[in-house]
């Protein structure tokens, strides 16, 4: 009887053994897919990012293409630089179409939602003045810098992405 | 047998199912990482071309060219442009065509991959709107890319709107095309097994629109 008790015993004991094997494993394996996990979102969040540079660079690449400033939309050249230049702190864009932006600076205050099979992208951008000495502070004086700074979110982004460009007026 | 030793032996079978499962997900995880890495190589080397070409739609060294797009289909566009700003044939510039093909890739084990092919050349004569190419080009001056393309789509855009060209563009619309939306989809040759005998294929995409400089003039 004495032995038999000792035989469940044992029994038992291999029990718990393999119970708390099972355990430890179960700890591997949730940290296992927490690295899995974090691994299949730093792929998608790559392939995001790539989507949010790519339109905030389209946008900046679009903007080069339009005259400096509002005074050189038909080409005219300034002759007071840059005191003839837009003022500074620039108005918010009133354009329901990006195509209607006549100027670099008309771009400030653009905001547009973009879908796209990566989920819906907001892009806004921003233009100010800046100096040669500090081109990434806007100024509230006029030069012959502005720079613009375009931010895209995505639901999928922890932080949005910003691209910037400064742009300086060389017609001399 | 006693009772405690069955359970341990139960156990013990569900723990070594378990680790042979973790193994596999990872392995499929690695290759899964190590694929997606690929695609994301092939599409880089496919848009560096693209970008290449499509920034100089109607660029020749003595000027823009008017009209440069006489081609632009969902999946095709042919335009001039002197790409390699080529002094020998300034104000004749040669035709650059990129299409995607309905040829598969050769040795490819994914059956959505297909040629994507980007055409040069001075001698090329394109039927429109049909796209078919009435005379051809040598064959040196095409290239096809079979590394994995698996989309590959296009967009117009007028100068004032944000809504596509509607297809078929009339080719009296051509020179109204300010702007291309390009949409190109990269998978690997090979894919990952995934239970139920289903193999996926790990996807990079790339969008970009285009506004090319001697459109815009």
């Amino acid at each position: 009887m004495t032995a038999h008790n000792g035989n469940d015993m044992n029994g038992y004991a291999e029990v718990i053994q393999v119970v708390g094997a099972m355990v430890i494993f179960s700890i591997i394996l949730l940290s296992t897919n927490r690295y899995m996990l974090s691994n299949t979102q730093q792929q998608v969040a790559s392939e995001v990012e790539m989507l949010a540079v790519t339109l905030g660079q389209d946008l900046i690449e679009e903007a080069l293409l339009r005259p400096f400033d509002s005074v050189t939309v038909d080409g005219h050249i300034p002759i007071q630089m840059p005191e003839e230049f837009a003022a500074p702190n620039f108005p918010h864009t009133t354009a329901g179409n990006r195509s209607d932006i006549a100027s670099y600076e008309g771009y400030h205050g653009w905001e547009e939602v973009m879908d796209t099979n990566l989920g819906p992208y907001e892009i806004s951008a921003e233009v100010h003045y800046v100096t040669e000495d500090d081109p990434a502070t806007p100024t509230t004086i006029r030069t012959r810098h502005k720079r613009m700074v375009v931010t895209v979110t995505n639901p999928s982004l922890t932080n949005p992405v910003r691209v910037a460009y400064v742009r300086t007026y060389n017609h001399d | 047998m006693n009772l405690g030793l069955s359970m341990s032996f139960i156990i013990s079978g569900v723990l070594i199912l378990m680790i042979a499962t973790l193994n596999l997900r990872l392995g499929q995880h690695s290759s899964d990482l190590a694929l997606h890495e690929m695609s994301k190589t092939h599409i880089e080397a496919v848009y560096e071309m693209l970008l290449f070409d499509f920034q100089k739609a109607g660029y020749d060294i003595d000027g823009a060219i008017s009209s440069p797009i006489f081609l632009a289909t969902p999946d095709t566009i042919a335009f001039e442009a002197n790409v390699e700003a080529d002094p020998v044939l300034a104000g004749n510039p040669p035709i650059v065509m990129w299409g995607y093909t309905d040829q598969m890739v050769p040795g490819s084990g994914n059956p959505d991959h297909r040629i994507l092919q980007r055409i040069v050349s001075s001698n090329m004569v394109i039927d429109t709107p049909g796209g078919s190419i009435v005379t051809g080009a040598t064959t040196d001056e095409v290239t096809n890319i079979g590394i994995g393309v698996t989309r590959f789509e296009l967009q117009y855009y007028t100068a004032g709107s944000n809504t596509p060209m509607t297809f078929p563009i009339a080719a009296s619309d051509m020179s109204e095309i300010r702007r291309i939306e390009i949409f190109v989809e990269t998978q690997p040759r090979e894919g990952v097994g995934m239970p139920g005998g289903e193999v996926r294929f790990p996807a990079s995409q790339w969008r970009k629109t285009i506004v090319p400089p001697n459109l815009d003039l």
